[in-house]
């Protein structure tokens, strides 16, 4: 047993000494030895060695035992010809018109026709001045309750109300009880087992001012005590808790009486 | 005791004997373009989170995660060789991102967020590649290369009944939509027009365009189910 112990582990650091070679670079090495008979004779194959100054590796085999004076032999191509086609004239006078790559392009037609207004627009990088900590807030109030039931599609614009004075470098910039607008930026709606509707507003504007920042609103989550009393109801009466699934989660909503913080722009 | 550690310590060399010595030089090069990306996407969008971002050997299955534990986006090197410019890699990490920040979000700095997305997987990635969109865009890039990279690379199912993602082609219908909506100049100005594999959308999503056209050209505010 300790001799075992002592031949295994002289193995493992040999195979492991080897495998750390420094020349070769990501090449999986194998040092094998093996006997075949070829024509009478047997030959011991070595593997392949690196030649340093040529930079290449080299092939024991081929150029110990190979016979040098070896050429690879002409061989003469006779094509065969289809007189079928040869005979057909049109193919022979045009042989390539009837094969056409269809190149056709398919056009978005509707947004060639309803879109084209947009074709000046341009959106540029956002960039801001993360190391202003002084950001003058902007506080706001939802002019009309909002709520993703009566939501249907991104791209609304709803309106808030400013509850305070936005004062910078001393001036009014914003007044109190002004209107800023909003756009619905995305509507995830709610699900069956108590998933919540999701609405995030953003592309805040007061005239020509882009005001910073997003609401992100989620309704109630219910998955918390669905999941776990439909799996103890499907442990004591197997597919009485899958009538739970039904209920789903709630609207995200905006009431007019909470208050939000946006920002006003960093100048850069 | 002491043959025992001796054949222990023996054993720990030889363990990494079957490691190879990998370029490191591509891989660098790799990871600081995918961390440029990530962070000019989080920067843009003044997401007040935390999330980085690493490369990672092939992978039979993904191609991107975001792990919820860590808020660690992987990006898996099967992917590189399929993504032909900067957009569409910065479209996946983008839809990475927006789930990384909606693990953030919720009771005890979102610790349930991973069950909510596992009761419903298909409502998060269809909200992932909405907001996917809004940070390219503020980010500087193209948003019609999620379209693009999605038509090249997710393999479309028959159903997506007892699937975690939705069918691609609803997918790439709802981000059309969503880009329609919010950023048309994108579709105006399409740079991606002739592209194959947009092209290939177009050809394949002839249906669901005509079910969007139907609604606009109505007015309606109805919510349209894509196939």
């Amino acid at each position: 047993m300790r001799n075992f112990l002592a031949s295994f582990i002289i193995l493992c650091f040999q195979y492991n000494s080897f495998c750390f070679a420094s020349e070769i670079n990501s090449f999986q090495k194998f040092n094998q030895t093996q006997s075949f008979t070829k024509n009478n004779y047997n030959i011991l194959y070595a593997g392949i060695s690196y030649d340093k100054q040529k930079e290449q590796f080299e092939d024991e085999l081929v150029a110990k035992y190979s016979d040098k004076s070896l050429q690879i032999p002409q061989i003469n191509i006779n094509y065969i010809n289809d007189p079928l086609v040869d005979n057909i004239t049109f193919l022979s006078k045009n042989p390539k018109s009837c094969i056409s790559p269809n190149n056709s392009l398919i056009e978005d037609d509707f947004v060639k026709s309803h879109l084209v207004k947009f074709a000046n627009v341009s959106y540029h990088k956002k960039i801001y001045n993360f190391e202003n900590l002084n950001h003058t807030i902007v506080k706001i109030c939802a002019k009309n309750f909002v709520s993703t039931k009566f939501l249907k599609s991104e791209g609304q614009i709803i309106e808030f109300i400013t509850t305070e004075d936005v004062i910078q470098n001393k001036k009014v910039i914003i007044p109190k009880n002004s209107v800023i607008t909003a756009r619905v930026e995305t509507i995830s709606p709610n699900m069956s087992r108590g998933i919540p509707a999701d609405l995030i507003i953003g592309n805040f504007k007061y005239g020509n001012i882009n005001l910073e920042g997003e609401i992100s609103k989620t309704g109630a989550s219910r998955i918390y005590w669905i999941i776990p009393l439909a799996f103890i109801a499907n442990t004591l009466f197997y597919g009485s808790g899958y009538i739970l699934w039904i209920i789903r989660g709630g609207h995200a909503k905006l009431k007019p009486n909470q208050i939000y913080e946006i920002a006003m722009p960093d100048v850069i | 005791m002491k043959k025992f550690c001796i054949l222990f310590l023996m054993l720990l060399l030889v363990l990494p004997a079957n490691a190879f010595i990998v370029d490191e030089t591509k891989n660098g090069e790799i990871n600081s373009l995918v961390n440029k990306i990530g962070f000019s996407i989080l920067n843009a969008n003044k997401i007040p989170y935390r999330i980085t971002f690493s490369v990672k050997q092939n992978s039979k299955y993904l191609i991107a995660s975001s792990s919820p534990r860590n808020r660690k986006i992987v990006i898996y090197k099967n992917l590189l060789p399929q993504i032909d410019d900067e957009d569409e890699l910065a479209a996946i990490i983008a839809h990475e991102i927006s789930h990384g920040v909606d693990s953030n979000e919720g009771i005890f700095k979102g610790f349930f967020s991973f069950y909510e997305y596992l009761a419903a997987p298909k409502k998060y990635e269809i909200k992932a590649d909405k907001r996917a969109v809004d940070y390219l865009v503020n980010a500087g890039y193209n948003p019609v290369a999620i379209i693009v990279v999605y038509s090249k690379l997710l393999p479309q199912p028959r159903y997506d009944w007892f699937m975690f993602h939705p069918l691609p082609s609803k997918r790439m219908m709802y981000i059309y939509e969503y880009i329609f909506n919010k950023y048309p100049a994108f579709l105006v100005n399409n740079k991606y027009k002739t592209n194959l594999y947009y092209q290939n959308f177009l050809l394949t999503s002839q249906q669901n365009r005509k079910k969007l056209q139907n609604k606009i050209q109505s007015d309606s505010q109805k919510i349209l189910r894509y196939e």
